[in-house]
């Protein structure tokens, strides 16, 4: 980092908490502070949406996995637009006209108290967790490439988030999102111009993308059916469906985004927007990664992307040996690749350059073994292109699209994790007589608790280890349940309180036996978890609950 | 200027539940009282005409997306 990336990236920070304060000034209601006053055009929506849903954790994961695994992730995407359709014709108006701040909240109105009581701490132990986790992942990387510690990296990210998000509201959450999508897009156009403006002269970009394909980074599509694997067209389409129906259908961090809504057609396009923009946002991030591993043909990479830990392994008895096959390895590949691209594609040439990127993968990985037997360095893949290769000035405005990836995910978390606090918790069951002014402190409070609390939560993080996963896994153990709480609310008009609240907790049960007892795809445990739902709170409602004339 | 359709409980998506409570279960907490039915205005899209043609043609737009994403896929496989 240069002295002018700080002053980009500490010029875009300081911006963005301004920009934010000064869009949220208004929010002297409750409704204002948590609805913006029902005042929100489809594009800021929309683009807010798509903000909190792109953690930093998606750009810099993502580039990586494309680099190391290819493009096959798009496909994880593929059941967003059906499920945005769906939501549109349901969730949509019907969350609108019941006037509700919260999802749950409609839950009370269409079941009963304790089914909304339930769904709320269901969503507030699995949002929780992710908010400290949103500040956590990042930082660690961030802290590695800046040379901070990690816990003054969450500290900054999470002072600032709470600066506006606690003043400013839902307003001043969206209208930041707005400018942190629009830096991120104009990041990620950057990096993908850089990556391919740094290949040798005499490498097009017709040729780059022939390399890419040739090592089987281009695999964007697999029709073969496998419920054991992760990413296929069917486990994007159908578990894809289900899982961006439960985030986008019954996670009050995506549902208070479209309930800001002028109208019931501006939530709707805002969803449409994102239906239509994901998908091609995706494969451009994956597309980058791609790139950059083309880039790292010709460039020679370090024999590990994190640099902290190669400094350990330099002293290393051994280090020396996996440096030299490595340096052997990538002029090995260098060379096959030259000749694949001058034989045009020739079999012989292609099977030499795939032998010989299998030799440089194979000792890339003898570098990992000497840090640790499950260390891998994918996350920090992106980032050693950006702070090595880039230019003074697109450096720092990359790190500050990381850092705006990462804050415009926690304060949508917040903010939503302090309106279900407020709105479901405090005032259906603490105080419910209070005054509107009262409630809006408690709202400001409460996103002043939860922002602290993410920043504590990732204080701790190193500390658990393992436990990054777990919570990856906690959000997929949740949702099922909650979808199917929502379709038994929206489809079956028969089925009664009883029946919900049995059907949440045996879908939830049977998520966790899946998760423990078998080995399908997390995808698929969100379709598990809502047919059992359905199907227990169906019985359990025709047995149990009296019904209404 | 486009004409505003009022759209209530009734509506479009009457086939739906649209939330009258359910207050008489048995193992329910106290239920607050009803609020007042909220009119809210349903407008056409800005576009296609109605929202069914919007979500076909979404869902067309998936399937030309991954038609092409596939050709990509076969395009450059090794």
């Amino acid at each position: 980092m240069r002295p002018l990336d700080w002053i980009v990236m500490f010029g875009w920070l300081a911006f963005i908490v301004s920009y934010g304060l000064y869009r949220g000034r208004g929010s002297t209601t409750v409704n204002k502070y948590l609805l913006a006053g029902k005042t929100m055009p489809w594009y800021a929506m929309g683009l807010s949406i798509m903000a909190t849903q792109a953690s930093a954790i998606t750009f810099i994961s993502t580039t990586g996995q494309s680099y190391t695994d290819g493009m096959r992730f798009v496909q994880f995407y593929f059941g967003l637009p059906v499920a945005m359709v769906i939501l549109c014709a349901t969730a949509v108006p019907i969350f609108h006209r019941a006037n509700v701040y919260t999802a749950y909240e409609y839950l009370e109105k269409r079941f009963d108290a304790k089914t909304r009581a339930l769904v709320s701490a269901i969503f507030l132990i699995q949002r929780g967790l992710a908010a400290g986790l949103s500040l956590y992942a990042p930082a660690v990387v961030l802290s590695v490439i800046l040379g901070w510690p990690d816990r003054l990296t969450t500290i900054l990210m999470g002072a600032l988030v709470v600066t506006y998000t606690s003043i400013g509201g839902i307003k001043a959450v969206t209208w930041a999102d707005v400018q942190q999508m629009m830096l991120i897009l104009c990041g990620l156009i950057i990096a993908l111009v850089m990556a391919i403006h740094l290949l040798p002269p005499h490498i097009s970009f017709s040729n780059a993308v022939s390399l890419a394909g040739a090592a089987g980074r281009l695999n964007a599509v697999n029709l073969h059916f496998d419920l054991n694997d992760r990413y296929n067209v069917w486990s994007g389409l159908i578990g894809g469906m289900f899982l961006a129906l439960a985030y986008f259908g019954c996670d009050q961090s995506q549902v208070q985004r479209y309930l800001t809504g002028k109208s019931i057609a501006q939530s709707r396009l805002s969803l449409i927007f994102n239906a239509m923009a994901k998908i091609p946002m995706q494969f451009f991030i994956l597309f980058i990664g791609a790139m950059v591993f083309v880039f790292f043909i010709f460039a020679q990479p370090p024999v590990l992307f994190q640099p902290v830990e190669l400094r350990h392994i330099q002293s290393d008895p051994n280090f020396r040996a996996v440096e030299k096959r490595y340096e052997q390895a990538f002029a090995g590949r260098k060379d096959a690749a030259e000749k694949y691209l001058a034989s045009q594609g020739a079999p012989q040439a292609l099977s030499n350059y795939r032998d010989a990127q299998r030799e440089l993968e194979s000792a890339h990985a003898a570098g990992e073994q000497l840090v640790g037997k499950d260390f891998h360095d994918t996350n920090y893949i992106f980032l050693s292109f950006v702070t090595h290769y880039l230019p003074a000035g697109i450096v720092g405005l990359i790190i500050a699209v990381i850092f705006s990836a990462a804050m415009s995910s926690t304060s949508g978390e917040i903010n939503s994790l302090a309106t279900v606090t407020v709105i479901d918790i405090y005032r259906r069951h603490v105080n419910k007589q209070a005054t509107d002014r009262h409630y809006l402190m408690a709202s400001r409070f409460a996103t002043v608790f939860w922002g602290a609390y993410a920043v504590v939560f990732a204080q701790f993080g190193k500390n658990f280890g393992a436990l990054i996963e777990a919570v990856n896994i906690v959000g997929s153990l949740f949702y099922g349940g909650l979808l199917g709480v929502f379709v038994l609310a929206f489809f079956f008009k028969k089925v009664g309180a009883n029946g919900a609240f049995c059907g949440v907790i045996a879908g939830e049960a049977a998520i966790f036996a899946a998760n423990l007892f078998t080995k399908i795809s997390f995808l698929w445990y969100n379709v598990v978890g809502c047919l059992v739902v359905i199907v227990v709170g169906v019985f359990v409602s025709r047995a149990f609950d009296r019904r209404t004339a | 200027m486009q004409v505003r359709r009022l759209s209530t409980a009734k509506g479009r998506a009457s086939h739906l539940w649209q939330g009258s409570p359910a207050a008489c279960y048995s193992w329910s907490l106290p239920t607050p009282p009803e609020q007042p039915h909220k009119v809210v205005i349903d407008e056409p899209p800005p576009f296609l005409g109605a929202w069914r043609n919007v979500y076909i043609f979404v869902l067309c737009y998936l399937f030309v997306v991954i038609l092409g994403f596939y050709l990509f896929s076969r395009a450059y496989a090794p």
